[in-house]
């Protein structure tokens, strides 16, 4: 095919899953789509193949293709209409959580199927026993965490099954949104189907045939160029989950990465067996955050997303384990194991492509705070918090701070908290000190306090990195490790675990601090401006600076000044 | 005699404008027309040296000008250059690090290796949090101190700060403690620049009204140095008129207003094109515009419609590549342009079995090969040269010869030859891919704004605009393009019609039920516009003010802004504030929410001085602009793409059409400043004003002549 029609052809598509994800954004009714914009648009071709997933949430990369496969499975083709819509949000066969909502419209043109247009969204809550769906203790299955849909017909020729709408509202808590949300996605498969029609009408079927075929060769010769060039080699990593809950084991998380002959194997062989808690990883979720991973540690993150880029990527892990949990398993809270997977893959991935690694990141915190109003004041809000912490430092930077390396979502302003909540936050600031040391130091642990402002206030908390601090790379420190206390500072201070639970009262005050990221490289070679740099702004005691970098500078202050 | 002036700084060239006219008839009746090279080290030696030979060729003295309209680009490339003031901060304790955590999201989920964030302009070290705080609801939950307000303020005076910045939380709504910090900062140094956020930007969302609070109290001292300095020179060379500075929301400011908030010009440019763009269609009775500009960089595009411009709250600033994420949000109104790295000098290169364009740019050093001044990697200029679109021996008016031979290799040897295709095929994707960039860039706005761009008029402006509008038109299914006179200094020409403008802003939130009580909303949009006159100068010419309301349903977080109208007309209008607020969301997203209460987020008041008719001249004359000699029409192959290859067409002077007659593609037709290129079944012809209109031919083949669908056909 012509390079130039190629070309065009490529781009249209990503502009029209780009596009699609704009109208979802604008027509969607929850907070998670329209401003953290927690969701995914892909195109598949008549073939069920990736052939476009926008520059949306990481988390799905590795779940649409699975999603697709299992509604194929359910329904023939043969009985597929133009205006369908399958819904399926298994958490086996989706991305490891009931929150996200899948839905594929097949794409006709002239009685053919060309290609599926595809959604994934996260819905606010899903049921099941805890708002928010997600919770960790107290889970044994999956069958506590909400309302689960195998591949089913929603939209039956352009026409929303009442019965099935009907179903869905009674078993979650906040109906209007999650149907609204749906209604966005639908809108959003819709404008992807109709610009890929008129690109085959313009182009002809053959032509867009060849341009699906070749987008996938183009795109896995890329990535395995890319592999190519760095050779055989292979990388080792281990780090642990600090537990599933209060009273619970560590988990571990092995990986084993073997490159050959432009081709990358993960092996998770040695990693702990799955738990009985809403912590569980499941194979496509994992698999989305090792194709991360590689993405961009490979210099590939300008390469566009589709099954061609990842097909050179082999990711294994023992049936059962915590790192491919078979069913029942819950994974409601799995979110607050990205994070590590993220983390053991870049450190084996550092022995691969030492420029491409990173030390460990913050571990992020994610406590939904919530008053139900039923005594005292009539105040009622549920409030799922989301504080991030740094990068670990990188192969020629520090660590990013405050920005996650891993999930992406936006960040909500305090302002706007306090507008909507009644509590008062009074403290948002890095932690000095806290940063794993490295030629190219970790970003800093951040600390948020939040005064309580109401009685009755409970806290479902959730986080890690408060027994395992963050592992620096290739001779990169750890960094320091997270809390969490009720009342910090006071006679009444109180450790809270990190995925405990606890309420307030009014007066009382809850502070996050965050683990600090892990260094890059021998501290040693650290630049003493930088070393400098980090005292001078007060991120970094003068003592701190001798002990771990054998710092003997010292900072000029000029008169007067602190 | 009335003299009118407009001075646009650009990156390469200082472009001015004239415009002279009798003051009883308001109309202007003679247009002039300069260009310098700017003297980036000091703008105004380029601004008075130029200012002299523009004056000396029309025949004019400074003494004459009235209204002299500049729009200087020293705000952001204070930023751009790091050349700022020595920033201090002030701020509530315990949030000293909002403005050096920036945000979390990022805008290439998988750049995280390399990605690094913008210096947030000011240091930890200089910032100081005091104890001080204030609830969402305005109750006082810790007193300002005043002690360690002052002790904060001298230890930044002592460490070299010398511009300071205020900004805390809630003050937006509860500007008391700033105000009072304010004061002892006086007292302590009175010559110390202060910048207080809710002056500043008076929005809810901190990090970005304490960014913008940052960036504003970081250009302050440079740009009040450098408008009182033009001020002065002028002044000393005879000038008496009346001295206006262009801001990024499409209209102009006096010196003195604008020096205190100097963040309001951090983008002058873009918005006089677009108003340049916007009101010659509007003169011509087109409503719906797209207005397209194409330089060297980049490209950027904004629809308006019956001339009034698409404003948006928050403007990125230093961007690397036109990457969005790269730069520092400020949140000031400005209009609302789609920018894409797709210029005359964007680089292109062989990825993935295609050829992709930008964002990387040769600029105008070294430039593009065909420039010969050491570019080695082929440009769109490259391409469009090889293709025969540019003529070698008439560009820019023969000012500037190129090689043609050298940007040939390069393509050849660098796209050609990797694809396996010939020379100018590559060459035609070479522009295809820059076109591509920007055709997608304007369907995401449109499907954002809800408007179906096929319906639109693009009016084509830059020195690369006009060479590329009708394949952009062909992309899009728009059937019209306007090509004006002066298209390379289409911003010089927008700065001398762009209106003196103001905006209120007050922030405080109110929830509105369907069956709301109009009284109180109604004393509070008075009160707005009592504010907003009190800001206005007393000018002698007619004002407009308009009220516009900001709101959402009641649990959502972005809001859409209604117009209301003139404050006269509020006292029927504000019982209508609900039904308007669902029609508007009905045309964006195609369904109202049922029993949902509204929340009014914002209330704006914006205040326009209203010019005499200033470029009705551009309507009424045949505007000719420079001395050198017409060539006359001569014929050479020009490449049709890959479909129609060669075909032998005619090369037109502009100078030489004639109204009424039309001119079919393919052709080229070229001026001093822009080259442009009809394709086969285009037809161009003049309109009054030395106008070319161009009627579209054909449509592109492409998944994008269909536009998006927009929300709310999508709803059943």
């Amino acid at each position: 095919m012509d390079p130039l029609q190629f070309g065009t052809m490529w781009k249209t598509l990503i502009a029209a899953v780009s596009d699609g994800g704009r109208t979802l954004m604008r027509t969607a009714f929850s907070e998670a789509l329209r401003e953290a914009r927690d969701f995914s648009v892909g195109l598949f071709d008549g073939e069920a193949r990736m052939i476009v997933q926008g520059d949306f949430s990481p988390a799905h990369l590795g779940a649409m293709p699975s999603a697709v496969r299992h509604v194929l499975a359910y329904y023939d083709r043969s009985d597929m209409k133009p205006g369908d819509g399958f819904v399926v949000n298994d958490l086996y066969m989706g991305s490891g959580h009931l929150c996200d909502f899948f839905l594929i419209s097949p794409i006709f043109r002239e009685e053919e199927i060309i290609g599926f247009a595809v959604s994934c969204a996260h819905m606010i809550d899903v049921g099941g026993a805890v708002p928010g769906s997600q919770a960790v203790e107290g889970i044994k299955d999956h069958y506590q965490e909400g309302i689960r849909f195998l591949p089913t017909r929603f939209w039956d020729e352009g026409k929303p099954s009442p019965e099935l709408f009907r179903t869905l509202e009674a078993n979650v808590r906040v109906p209007r949104k999650l149907v609204g949300d749906l209604q966005a996605m639908m809108h959003c498969n819709e404008s992807v189907a109709e610009r890929v029609i008129t690109l085959v009408d313009n182009f002809g079927p053959e032509a867009y045939t060849e341009a699906c075929d070749r987008i996938l060769v183009e795109s896995e010769k890329e990535m395995r160029q890319t592999l190519l060039k760095l050779g055989t080699r292979s990388g080792h990593a281990v780090d642990f989950f600090d537990d599933y809950g209060p009273g619970t084991e560590p988990l571990r998380i092995e990986l084993a990465i073997t490159l050959e002959n432009g081709y990358l194997t993960m092996d998770f062989e040695g990693s702990s067996p799955q738990t009985a808690s809403g912590i569980n990883g499941i194979a496509n979720y994992v698999n989305s955050y090792c194709y991360f991973v590689v993405k961009a540690s490979t210099d590939s993150a300008l390469l566009p997303q589709n099954e061609g880029s990842i097909k050179p990527i082999t990711i294994k892990a023992p049936h059962g384990s915590i790192m491919n949990a078979a069913p029942p398993a819950g994974g409601g809270a799995r979110g607050v194991m990205q994070q590590r997977v993220v983390d053991v893959v870049f450190q084996a991935m550092a022995e691969i492509v030492p420029t491409g690694g990173m030390g460990a990141g913050s571990h992020w915190a994610n406590p939904v705070l919530s008053r139900d109003g039923s005594t005292g004041t009539k105040e009622k809000y549920v409030h799922y918090d989301v504080i991030v912490g740094g990068f670990g430092g990188r192969s020629s930077s520090d660590g990013l701070e405050a920005m996650s390396n891993s999930f992406n979502v936006d960040s909500i302003p305090i302002e706007v908290t306090e507008q909507a909540m009644v509590m008062l936050i009074e403290e948002l600031s890095f932690i000095p000190d806290s940063a794993g040391a490295g030629q190219y130091r970790g970003g800093h642990g951040v600390r948020k306090r939040i005064l309580m402002l109401e009685d009755q206030v409970h806290v479902s908390n959730l986080g890690d990195r408060q027994v395992f601090g963050p592992p620096g790379i290739l001779g990169g420190l750890e960094g320091s490790k997270g809390s969490t206390r009720v009342n910090p500072g006071t006679d009444s201070e109180q450790i809270v675990h990190s995925k405990g639970s606890v309420t307030l009262r009014r007066g009382d005050t809850m502070q996050w601090d965050l683990a600090g990221a892990g260094g890059y490289g021998d501290p040693e070679r650290r630049a003493p401006e930088a070393i400098a740099a980090d005292v001078r702004e007060g991120l970094l005691s003068e003592s701190r600076a001798r002990e771990v970098y054998g710092w003997t500078g010292s900072v000029v202050v000029e008169e007067g000044a602190k | 005699m009335s003299l009118v002036v407009g001075i646009d700084v650009g990156g390469t060239f200082t472009d001015f404008i004239l415009f002279s006219g009798s003051p009883a008839s308001g109309a202007m009746l003679e247009v002039g027309a300069w260009k310098v090279l700017s003297t980036p080290q000091d703008p105004s030696e380029g601004i008075l040296h130029g200012l002299d030979e523009l004056l000396n060729n029309y025949g004019k003295r400074l003494e004459d000008i009235e209204w002299l309209i500049h729009g200087t680009t020293i705000a952001p490339n204070t930023v751009i250059e790091q050349k700022g003031a020595t920033v201090g901060l002030i701020t509530t304790r315990g949030f000293e690090d909002i403005v050096q955590m920036g945000r979390q999201y990022r805008h290439n989920p998988f750049d995280v290796v390399h990605l690094q964030r913008h210096s947030p302009l000011v240091t930890r070290r200089h910032t100081k949090g005091v104890p001080e705080r204030l609830r969402a609801d305005g109750t006082i939950h810790v007193p300002l101190d005043e002690k360690a307000v002052a002790e904060s303020i001298q230890d930044l005076c002592d460490d070299g700060v010398d511009s300071l910045a205020i900004a805390l939380l809630h003050s937006y709504r509860f500007p008391e403690h700033e105000l009072r910090i304010a004061e002892i900062a006086r007292e302590i140094n009175p010559d110390l620049p202060l910048s207080l956020s809710h002056e500043v930007t008076p929005e809810m969302r901190e990090y970005v009204r304490f960014i913008t609070t940052v960036v504003n109290a970081y250009v302050r001292p440079n740009f009040v140095t450098y408008v009182e300095k033009l001020q002065n020179d002028l002044k000393q060379r005879g000038f008496g008129g009346q001295l206006l500075i262009m801001k990024a929301n499409g209209g102009v400011a006096w010196p003195a207003d604008i020096a205190r908030i100097p963040v309001h010009a951090m983008e002058s440019g873009p918005a006089a094109g677009v108003h340049f763009a916007s009101q010659i269609a509007k003169m011509h009775d087109r409503s719906g515009v797209l207005a397209f500009d194409m330089g060297g960089t980049t490209a950027k595009a904004s629809l308006t419609r019956d001339g009034v411009l698409p404003l948006t709250d928050i403007l990125e600033v230093d961007l690397r590549e036109m990457r969005p994420g790269t730069g520092l949000p400020v949140a000031i109104p400005s209009v609302d342009l789609a920018e894409v790295g797709a210029g005359g000098g964007s680089i292109a290169q062989v990825y993935l079995g295609t050829i992709q364009v930008g964002p990387e740019s040769a600029g105008s050093e070294p430039g593009p090969v065909a420039y010969g001044r050491g570019g080695t990697r082929p440009t769109v200029t490259d391409a469009a040269l090889v293709m025969g679109h540019l003529d070698s021996e008439n560009f820019l008016g023969g000012r500037m010869s190129l090689d043609e031979r050298g940007a040939r290799d390069a393509i050849q040897q660098q796209i050609a030859e990797p694809l396996g295709i010939d020379v100018e095929a590559a060459a035609w994707g070479i522009a295809e891919g820059a076109i591509q960039n920007m055709v997608h860039a304007v369907r995401a706005v449109s499907v954002d704004q809800g408007v179906d761009v096929r319906s639109h008029t693009l009016v084509a402006t830059g020195g690369a605009g006009p060479l590329h509008a009708t394949r952009i038109a062909r992309h899009l299914g728009i059937e019209e393009v306007l090509v004006p006179p002066m298209t390379g200094i289409g911003s010089a020409v927008g700065l001398v019609d762009a209106p003196p403008r103001w905006e209120h802003i007050d922030a405080s939130f109110r929830t509105l039920s369907k069956d709301f009580d109009p009284k109180g909303l109604l004393r509070e949009l008075h009160e707005s516009c009592r504010a907003a006159g009190r800001k206005t100068k007393s000018i002698s010419s007619a004002v407009l003010t308009e009220v516009f309301v900001s709101a959402h349903y009641e649990g959502q977080g972005h809001s859409i802004e209604i117009l209301l109208g003139q404050p006269d007309l509020l006292d029927e209008r504000v019982k209508d504030v609900f039904t308007r607020f669902e029609d508007e969301y009905r045309r964006l997203f195609g369904q109202v929410l049922e029993n949902s209460d509204i929340v009014v987020t914002k209330i704006r008041v914006s205040t326009s001085m209203v010019w005499p008719e200033r470029l009705s001249a551009l309507k009424q004359d045949r505007v000719q602009l420079d001395s050198t000699r017409n060539f006359s029409t001569r014929r050479k192959p020009v490449y049709a793409g890959p479909e129609f290859g060669w075909i032998d067409s005619p090369v037109i002077d502009r100078r030489n059409l004639t109204p009424g007659e039309a001119v079919h593609g393919p052709a080229v037709i070229i001026d001093n400043e822009a080259t442009c290129v009809l394709l086969d079944g285009d037809t161009a012809t003049l309109l009054p004003g030395n106008l070319i209109q161009i009627k579209i031919g054909a449509q592109e083949r492409s998944g994008s002549t269909q536009p998006s669908v927009a929300a709310q056909d999508l709803v059943k």
